[in-house]
């Protein structure tokens, strides 16, 4: 160590000297009663600085920012988020004209697989992204347990700031392709084998009522499709915002038939990697850990059964209000078909009714699966497929 | 404080649109900034900017927010890079100049330097060490805020400035000796004080 450069003086003050420096410079401040003096001066220098006051702020900068980003263009995430407002009115269209019952999730596959093979039908490439071949590979045992019964509670993972990280090894969005009517189910496993960076492929399968809406839903609008997939699923489900192009979303009206030849499919093709399950709060929490979605709200969801004088299939769940104070006015928000709100309130003893518990603002998820039949040949359902690609970094 | 309301829900919040969870965020944060950046900028009302426009940058950026670091300590980082920016010097250099470019505060004149509103909010003493932290380089006068105001170790200073920890190390030495110059009445006031111990953060 050169003790001519007196830097070392400051890192010996600041407690960011090694072992043996520390030692050189304890025995150069021994040896030398100007470097001794030097060093108490710029202790107090030291000390001047770290004993400013710390006044407080002026003024709380908090509402102003926020009603300053509220109603800034330049700050419209639109893209990326859909706002409440038009949550609630896309979420009462979709209610209105859906009586959704959730079915399955399939799968979620790795597709570092060599697709080599050609696929069955013509490929929809022209929106491809680049390649980008970092893969994850999805443990067996992990899919078990995210389907077992016994896995936690879907919202509490969810909310875990670790939900959070699997996001950053996401890539870029292939924007969501225009499914053309007929043989979707072809081309779209065609799109996917063609997709040789994929990350992960999640599919699950709602039953729609109203296929004709749905399609012309996805045909007006294509980025509609990934706000169709959150809120089929689930109204407080959203693709990720930090990657809401790591995803595409391929919706597509489809029948039993076509959904069992699809799935027939792509079990030729990623077999080991195809895991069917009913829809549930789990796929909340298997999406939180692809990645692309974000769960804001709740600790718990569980189906507590039909609201009272409700919607009958619609769950409810707990949350503590996470915005303590902002949100009280909207606790009951998004509630019902066309604006109704489902209208629980506690009882004079403070309980809550079946299926309700205090701060249930929302439904937690699709239709229980178990309240409906399984689909027939020639029903008409929707098939959801969530493609996430690798990072390319 | 429930557990849908640490910083990771409300970002997540932020990002579904929920501005006002924006808002908490920053009344989280900046009551802890806010004297940080008044030490960096030497004024008030400039603080007060640099603040807000830290928390902008940071709400428009905040889709690149990966956790990696805590909310507080990414937006720090923001603030901080903004006050060294050239945007943020030219923004202050134009507030020194008249409409017509005519220069209203000699920036020369060290009494003139900062807030006019300073010597009422600081007390003498502390107006002194702020007008010679005003007369640091910006990069010096950063290390030594973050070193000397707010504890932070070389090694994140450094990460923060994205400069080699050497160059921390040198710059807030150099930084040392300068105040150390400009402020020898308080260092000769203190003569009598202990000798020093070595500090950790």
């Amino acid at each position: 160590m050169n003790l001519d450069d007196e830097s070392y003086l400051s890192a010996y003050l600041d407690d960011e000297l090694d072992p043996a420096d520390r030692q050189a410079v304890e025995w150069s401040i021994e040896s030398s009663p100007p470097r001794a003096d030097r060093l108490r001066s710029i202790a107090q220098v030291r000390e001047a600085v770290a004993g400013l006051d710390r006044p407080a702020i002026p003024r709380d900068l908090g509402p102003a920012l926020a009603a300053q980003i509220a109603r800034d263009n330049r700050f419209s995430r639109s893209r990326l988020l859909i706002k409440p407002a038009r949550l609630a009115r896309v979420a009462s269209a979709f209610l209105g004209f859906a009586s959704i019952a959730a079915s399955l999730i399939f799968a979620i596959v790795r597709l570092n697989h060599p697709l080599h093979e050609s696929p069955e039908v013509p490929v929809v490439a022209s929106n491809e992204v680049a390649p980008a071949h970092r893969t994850h590979r999805i443990e067996p045992s992990r899919i078990v347990e995210i389907f077992a019964p016994t896995s936690p509670p879907l919202l509490a993972r969810a909310s875990n700031p670790p939900a959070l990280q699997p996001t950053h090894e996401l890539g870029p969005i292939v924007v969501a392709p225009e499914v053309p009517t007929g043989r979707d189910e072809r081309r779209l496993v065609g799109d996917m084998l063609a997709r040789t960076h994929v990350r992960r492929v999640l599919i699950v399968t709602d039953m729609i009522d109203a296929p004709d809406q749905v399609r012309r839903l996805i045909a007006e609008n294509g980025r509609e499709v990934s706000e169709f997939g959150r809120i089929s699923i689930r109204q407080e489900l959203m693709i990720d915002p930090e990657h809401a192009e790591a995803a595409e979303v391929f919706a597509v009206p489809i029948d039993e038939r076509g959904r069992r030849s699809l799935v027939d499919r792509l079990q030729q093709h990623f077999s080991e990697l195809i895991e069917e399950g009913p829809s549930s709060p789990e796929l909340v929490t298997q999406l939180s850990e692809v990645g692309q979605v974000a769960v804001f709200k709740g600790l718990k969801a569980a189906p507590l059964g039909d609201p009272p004088g409700g919607i009958p299939g619609l769950i409810a769940h707990r949350e503590p209000d996470p915005l303590p104070g902002i949100f009280e006015a909207n606790r009951f928000g998004l509630t019902g078909p066309k604006g109704a709100g489902l209208g629980a309130k506690p009882t004079r003893a403070g309980a809550w009714p079946d299926g309700f518990e205090e701060g249930a603002d929302a439904f937690v998820g699709p239709l229980d699966p178990r309240r409906k039949p399984p689909p027939r040949p020639g029903d008409r359902i929707t098939l959801l497929v969530w493609v996430t690609h690798p990072s390319p970094r | 404080m429930t557990g849908c309301n640490d910083d990771n829900s409300l970002i997540l919040a932020c990002r579904a649109g929920r501005t006002e969870a924006f808002g908490i965020l920053v009344q989280r944060y900046q009551d802890r900034l806010y004297p940080t950046m008044l030490r960096l900028t030497g004024s008030a009302d400039d603080a007060l900017d640099l603040l807000q426009d830290a928390f902008l940058r940071a709400f428009e950026k905040l889709d690149h927010f990966q956790g990696e670091s805590s909310f507080y300590t990414w937006v720090y980082r923001i603030a901080v890079n903004l006050a060294l920016s050239g945007r943020r010097r030219r923004k202050l250099t134009l507030r020194l100049q008249g409409p017509h470019g005519e220069t209203r505060i000699d920036p020369a004149d060290e009494s003139s330097l900062g807030d006019p509103t300073l010597p009422i909010v600081l007390a003498e003493r502390d107006e002194m060490i702020q007008r010679a932290l005003n007369s640091l380089a910006d990069d010096h006068r950063a290390v030594v805020v973050m070193k000397e105001f707010d504890g932070l170790r070389y090694e994140e200073i450094a990460a923060i400035l994205g400069v080699p920890v050497g160059t921390v190390r040198s710059r807030l030495h150099r930084a040392r000796l300068d105040l150390r110059e400009r402020l020898k009445s308080i260092v000769l006031e203190d003569e009598s004080a202990p000798q020093p111990a070595r500090q950790g953060r």
